[in-house]
């Protein structure tokens, strides 16, 4: 019998999975990133179970921090940019919401097939997560090259970022405290660049949709 | 449970009386909750019975375009329904008519009931009946097979059908029991449950607008006992569906043992966690807008996707633990 916080774990990642997959289907910028916090407080929930776990202190600062910068401060920052920019809510993507579910199944699929034999070789209780962490990451990266507005597009490369920082947790106990800071630092970073970015794009070409920048290829 | 022939008989009519007798006033509490959520102050809670009772007094009125079907669909409907009754698993294990039936069965007696009324709704003749069944039965056929996918979905670590069993599983295993396929069965199935029951993103049942009802353009037609069996039958299809959640995804609190204390303790957690869901589905109902009907192709296949996903993580877990 597993023991009670490695089956919180795995039911946290599935809050994860179901997550990823939920913010395939949004088609408002909003409830995208709403989705995204959630997903992101599921992933602090599994740093904080892990942190308790296995006696490791500097995952509850690591768990601490996810619930600092991705879950209050980065959809803050994204629903800040949303609003000022007047950018238009709704998600423009190359894929229907039907095909996207069909592909989010097709990517936990793939990812079971290919991770899932794998995964019982590394003597972890918790490595069952590596197959759901790796479909996350594979989902975000869907979520970033199917949608064309450039935040919609940000927020997926987030998404990734859980399903890696989820794949660390399930392998290594956290990544090292100092990688965790290095990489949360950087997210916070990468979407103050984005905003900034938003912002002149808005200013110059009045929109932003990424699609669009194409044509600059003459 | 001893060999008795006793026991298993007070259960079932236990289950009826139970299911049959508290689903008005669950659906009531939904209102209730719904207005409540919405700054109204909704109907009384015993609304349901004095409509039932004021229904059950009056004959029916037929067009005189209807043929038999018209007659006897609302009592065929109201018959599958009752015979769904007993296959789920409500407060005793096992359940009292023990292996007679599976969740196949009971998506073909749910079939069954939408079918006969599609099949009224075009007996009268009159336009939105058409419309009505149209809607109801694309809506339908693609809740079906998905209904069956989720079916799988829970009962494939069992390696049964039998919500009996499925319950039976998770009870012995205690918390143990929830793990990652379980949470996406789970959400595919409260998905199904919107189409299925016809709830608010798919079907407004409080709406008599020509362009959005759909199972309410099918029974506008029918008055007096008929329409009393139709909205009866329709609260019951509510509770059964969300006993079947409940059973499928947190049978904690069913009883194994025969005693009447334990039973009676599992009677009341059932009616507890019934309750609950009633409440949910009231707050969600107050929230979200009735989407347009192609939407609900989506609905669906976010359902499938999840029912299908819950299975390929269950293989996974279950080769590796």
């Amino acid at each position: 019998m597993t023991p009670l916080p490695v089956q919180a774990l795995d039911i946290a990642a599935a809050v994860v999975l179901v997550t990823a997959w939920v913010s395939l289907l949004h088609r408002r910028i909003e409830a995208l990133v709403d989705t995204y916090a959630i997903q992101s407080a599921a992933v602090a929930l599994t740093a904080g179970l892990v942190a308790y776990e296995y006696r490791a202190p500097d995952l509850y600062l690591l768990a601490g921090l996810t619930v600092a910068v991705n879950v209050v401060a980065l959809p803050g920052l994204l629903r800040r940019v949303v609003r000022v920019l007047g950018v238009p809510r709704m998600v423009n993507m190359y894929a229907s919401v039907r095909e996207s579910a069909l592909i989010g199944l097709a990517l936990l699929l793939l990812s079971v097939w290919v991770v899932g034999p794998i995964a019982p070789f590394a003597e972890i209780p918790s490595a069952g997560l590596l197959p759901i962490a790796v479909a996350v990451v594979l989902i975000g990266f869907f979520l970033l090259v199917s949608r064309r507005k450039a935040i919609t597009q940000v927020v997926g490369l987030l998404v990734m970022n859980n399903g890696v920082f989820l794949a660390g947790i399930a392998l290594t106990y956290g990544l090292g405290l100092l990688v965790e800071l290095g990489l949360a630092a950087n997210l916070l970073v990468l979407a103050i660049v984005a905003r900034i970015f938003l912002q002149r794009m808005k200013e110059s070409f009045d929109h932003v949709d990424a699609d669009a920048l194409r044509a600059l290829e003459g | 449970m001893s060999g008795s022939f006793l026991a298993p008989a007070l259960a079932l009519v236990g289950e009826y009386l139970l299911v049959l007798g508290l689903s008005p006033l669950l659906l009531a509490v939904l209102r209730r909750v719904k207005a409540r959520t919405q700054g109204r102050i909704g109907p009384p809670l015993l609304q349901p019975y004095r409509d039932l009772w004021k229904w059950m007094g009056k004959d029916g009125i037929y067009a005189s375009s209807a043929s038999w079907i018209t007659r006897y669909a609302p009592a065929i409907s109201f018959a599958a329904l009752l015979a769904a009754v007993p296959l789920v698993p409500w407060f005793v294990l096992p359940t009292p008519l023990g292996p007679f039936g599976d969740l196949i069965l009971l998506v073909g007696l749910l079939g069954l009931s939408r079918f006969v009324i599609a099949l009224a709704a075009l007996d009268g003749g009159s336009t939105f009946g058409g419309m009505g069944s149209s809607r109801e039965m694309w809506m339908g056929a693609l809740a079906e097979p998905v209904f069956l996918l989720v079916i799988f979905a829970f009962g494939s670590p069992a390696g049964s059908t039998q919500a009996g069993a499925i319950a039976a599983r998770g009870v012995a295993l205690g918390i143990a029991y929830a793990n990652p396929p379980l949470l996406l069965a789970i959400v595919a199935y409260v998905l199904l449950l919107l189409v299925e029951t016809g709830r608010l993103p798919v079907d407004n049942p409080a709406t008599h607008l020509e362009l959005t009802m759909v199972h309410e353009a099918m029974v506008l037609e029918y008055t007096g006992r008929d329409l009393a069996l139709i909205e009866w039958g329709r609260g019951f299809k509510l509770a059964i569906m969300f006993g079947l959640l409940i059973a499928l995804a947190a049978p904690w609190g069913i009883s194994t043992s025969g005693t009447l204390l334990l039973v009676g303790l599992a009677v009341g957690i059932v009616v507890g966690k019934l309750l609950g869901a009633h409440v949910l589905v009231g707050r969600l109902e107050a929230r979200v807008a009735k989407w347009r009907l192609f939407r609900v192709a989506d609905l669906l296949t976010l359902a499938a996707v999840f029912a299908f996903g819950s299975l390929a993580l269950a293989y996974v877990i279950g080769g590796g633990a």
